[in-house]
């Protein structure tokens, strides 16, 4: 089943790039914060480290920062939460970057002059839109949130 | 408060929708919870295959991806305005970047509009020039 859901014809029909003519999401368009600045977005990339069992000689590579065995994988999806892009199989041990330079060069593209959301671990580069490095949250805006948000950013100094 | 953490607080609430695809994603495939034993390639593929399965789903049912309303969508939450106390205005001026790359000119020039229409929503609303609630948060 694995090989059929991941292989030709299922997934080239359930798993589509998204392209310049696909309509604005209303998450996108229906939101006074984000239209119209947010116009040329197509959706929101990211890592995630999915558990692994590698052979014994392989283990060193295959361990992440978190400690336990995975491999990095990428993920892109639109809006309307589909899934537009998936690259699996890397290391544990590489970053987000090295996997998404692996993702262009095995050809991935954004349609010109649209861009993702990437978080600060992505590099500067033409398809993603990275968020001002060393800059606070405003934590006032999250309201209820933002005790849960303040933990976030600690989080997140520890961890840069 | 100013246009780069105006940007980063709505860049980060877009990008939310793929944190809750990855909640989904492993709240309903377990598998991806712990390591299968079997071939790594074959390992490598099972994520791919879940993604065009979950892709599937969300087409055939679309009640299954449906998305809460966003309480903070609505309007901004009323704060105070520390608007402008520091760097010209909030907005962020050429000599602040350090390297003016395309893609950082394309982010500033997102970002100040973004804070141009956040700064006339406050003026439209009075809540400019209100003070003194601010939080400690905020410091």
């Amino acid at each position: 089943m694995t090989i059929i859901f991941s292989s030709q014809p299922f997934y080239g029909q359930y798993v589509r790039g998204s392209t310049s003519n696909d309509p604005i999401s209303p998450r996108i368009y229906d939101n006074s914060k984000l239209w119209p600045f947010f116009q040329g977005c197509l959706g929101a990339i990211d890592g995630s480290h999915i558990p692994l069992s590698p052979p014994t000689a392989l283990q060193s590579l295959y361990r992440n920062r978190k400690g336990f065995l995975s491999q990095n994988c990428l993920f892109i999806c639109n809006f309307d939460m589909f899934f537009t892009y998936i690259l699996t199989g890397w290391e544990g041990s590489a970053t987000d970057s090295r996997v998404w330079a692996d993702a262009l060069a095995k050809g991935f593209s954004a349609p010109e002059g649209f861009y993702y959301l990437a978080d600060a671990g992505f590099p500067h580069c033409k398809e993603l839109l990275i968020p001002f490095c060393g800059v606070r949250y405003h934590l006032q805006e999250w309201g209820a949130a933002g005790i849960r948000y303040v933990f976030c950013l600690i989080y997140l100094i520890l961890y840069i | 408060m100013n246009a780069k953490e105006l940007f980063n607080l709505h860049h980060a609430q877009a990008r939310n929708v793929i944190e809750r695809i990855f909640g989904v994603l492993k709240q309903r495939f377990q598998i991806l919870l712990l390591p299968p034993h079997y071939q790594l390639d074959f390992q490598a593929r099972i994520p791919v295959a879940l993604c065009a399965l979950q892709n599937f789903i969300q087409e055939i049912d679309h009640n299954e991806g449906a998305i809460p309303t966003d309480p903070y969508q609505a309007a901004y939450t009323l704060f105070p305005s520390d608007i402008g106390n520091n760097d010209g205005g909030g907005f962020i001026t050429e000599d602040e970047e350090e390297e003016n790359s395309e893609v950082k000119l394309r982010r500033t020039h997102i970002a100040n509009e973004m804070w141009a229409s956040y700064l006339n929503y406050m003026a439209d609303t009075g809540t400019g020039s209100s003070d003194d609630e601010s939080s400690g948060l905020s410091e």
